[in-house]
């Protein structure tokens, strides 16, 4: 198994989508910093009743939001930003989430794609240990690269805005990093069992990328609406269960019951997916 | 141990159809065994299975003397070229070789530059993969089945793509890999001459079944330029034969018997019979290819 581990890392280290998606969360944090500023700009010349940068964003009628979009604090325009906040927010956007499910579906698969599975999964009985050592790479890498965003969004705050940028406390900085790295890690599990269960993936990036998008909020709409006419006492709501959108919840005001929550949407998807991806690889034969 | 494997009605069935279907096969220590059969004939899925990449639907096979769980044990001495060689294409040689060697726990240093230097790709340098001719490509995948010094080799149509002078190259270096380390080696291919240049033992499977397996002597000796001779008295017919000086025969069955000497004496044969008695049904001086005879055992030419 160690020695498994041993050969992910060193994939891990000398795969181009590795560098890419880090090179991608760089470009994207400075870009998230950037629109903020702007958006601070605008405010400070003409003082809206919110701040809010949205792109490709589509608002129903019922409520239902969808889209990737990068909101702001308004005191920000005229007050101090606190480090923990902004790197909260910019977390929020789901375009970290985006990246760490290009890179999971995409890792996933390349020894399936290009068959070099078939040298090392005869000698493995246990095969299950090629898919936690997949696991494994995967988790450091999306360490790596929420830690990369977070650096270079504090680096571009302070770049823009100087000494209005601030941090108030550590802790709260670190529950969001954390309950967030969960979130990722989750996704991007769910991402590598779907690329494993399809051989493709094309497929798994598909899903995950509509995922992060948010437009499972309609198929989330659609099932509350469901379970509400099923038990109308029961105020269900599927959305606090699922990776995306408990994502878009934390950040450094969100209440210990949330990051709870959060937490465990993290580590039920985590290792449902790492189980199902296991069972999958052990149960098939290697093509 | 009298095999190093051996499948007891190894089965692969998928929906209805059963792909191998009961195949024994018996490899020992330090054999080359030829597997020879059609395109879709089952041999790719016999070699998944004793490789461990398939299970088996019905059936086991016998590894270094164990079975069941335990035979998978020894998985890990065991190499495997199976079907186009698994290669990172954005990596060079080297650096596949690494990635296997990682995982099988090689640390010993200058495994890739000797395994590179073993198959010919030893001036690959930095050369991604990507940019590799096919039989580069193939020679590879044979570098990385032999990571770890394994005590089997399984190499699926392993010429496949090489030009001649590479299949002369490839030839050698297993026949060298065969004598000085005694590796045993699993070779298919659907190229029967080149498979008869190395091949001590073959298995010859067709529709999933295996319908032979035989010696090199064996098969040679079914190949080889011969007399055929019908005569109404096969005893009285060895007594004259020998009586000619001829000692290299064969008796086949009540009627005839394979001359392999003086096959340019027929004439002489016929006379010296005729003057003992013996008549003569029928003499023939017969050339069988092992193409001809893999045709007329499995029944046609459609794919081969």
């Amino acid at each position: 198994m160690f020695n498994l581990i041993k050969m992910e890392m060193h994939r891990l280290t000398h795969s181009t989508v590795t560098w890419m998606t880090i090179i991608f969360a760089i470009i994207t944090a400075i870009l998230g910093i950037a629109m903020t500023n702007l958006d601070i700009q605008a405010v400070q010349d003409e003082p809206p009743t919110g701040l809010i940068i949205q792109e490709n964003t589509a608002e129903e009628s019922s409520g239902i939001t969808a889209g990737i979009y990068v909101t702001g604090n308004p005191e920000w325009a005229n007050g101090k930003i606190e480090l923990g906040d902004l790197v909260g927010m910019e977390l929020q956007s789901g375009l970290t989430s985006i990246l760490c499910v290009i890179f999971a579906a995409l890792f996933a698969n390349a020894d399936q794609k290009n068959g070099f599975i078939k040298n090392i999964a005869g000698q493995f009985p246990r095969r299950g240990q090629l898919v936690l050592s997949k696991f494994v790479a995967v988790a450091i890498h999306i360490f790596a690269l929420l830690a990369v965003f977070s650096a270079v969004t504090a680096a571009s705050g302070y770049i823009f805005w100087g000494d209005k940028v601030y941090l108030a406390s550590i802790l709260p900085l670190m529950k969001v990093l954390g309950v967030q790295y969960l979130l990722h890690l989750g996704l991007s599990t769910l991402m590598m069992f779907l690329t494993i269960l399809t051989h493709s993936a094309a497929f798994g990036m598909t899903t995950g990328i509509l995922v992060c998008s948010g437009l499972t909020a309609f198929l989330y709409s659609g099932i509350n609406r469901i379970v509400a006419n099923l038990r109308p006492s029961w105020n269900f709501d599927i959305s606090n269960y699922m990776l995306e959108s408990n994502m878009r919840l934390i950040d450094v005001s969100t209440v210990s019951d949330t990051l709870l929550r959060g937490v465990m949407v993290g580590i039920v998807f985590l290792i449902a997916s790492l189980a199902l991806a296991m069972i999958t690889v052990k149960k098939r034969d290697v093509r | 141990m009298e095999y190093l494997l051996d499948t007891n009605g190894l089965t692969k069935q998928y929906g209805r159809h059963k792909a191998v279907n009961a195949v024994n096969i018996h490899i020992r220590q330090g054999d080359i065994y030829g597997l020879i059969g059609r395109n879709g004939a089952g041999k790719t899925t016999i070699l998944k299975m004793i490789s461990g990449l398939a299970a088996p639907s019905e059936g086991e096979f016998s590894l270094f003397g164990k079975t069941g769980k335990e035979a998978y044990q020894y998985m890990s001495r065991v190499g495997t070229l199976i079907e186009a060689p698994g290669v990172y294409p954005n990596m060079s040689a080297a650096e596949n070789l690494k990635l296997k060697c990682l995982a099988m726990g090689v640390r010993k240093k200058g495994v890739a530059e000797e395994l590179l230097n073993t198959v010919g790709l030893q001036n690959a340098g930095k050369k991604k993969v990507k940019n590799f001719s096919l039989g580069m490509k193939q020679r590879l995948g044979i570098a990385l089945a032999l990571v770890g010094d394994p005590d089997l080799v399984i190499l699926d149509e392993p010429i496949n793509g090489l030009d001649p002078q590479g299949i002369a190259e490839v030839r050698e270096t297993l026949s060298k890999l065969n004598k000085e380390k005694n590796i045993t080696f699993i070779i298919s291919s659907h190229i029967l001459e080149e498979l008869s240049k190395i091949a001590t033992n073959y298995g010859i499977i067709h529709d999933g079944v295996l319908l032979q397996e035989m010696t090199r002597d064996e098969l040679l000796a079914k190949c080889s330029e011969r007399i055929e001779l019908k005569t109404n008295d096969t005893r009285k017919a060895c007594t004259v034969l020998e009586g000619m000086g001829i000692e290299h025969y064969k008796v086949v069955d009540a009627s005839t018997i394979q001359v392999f000497e003086r096959l340019n004496d027929s004439g002489d044969i016929t006379m010296a019979l005729a003057e003992n008695g013996v008549k003569t049904m029928g003499i023939t001086v017969k050339n069988e290819t092992l193409e001809d005879y893999y045709l007329n055992l499995t029944g046609g030419t459609e794919n081969v």
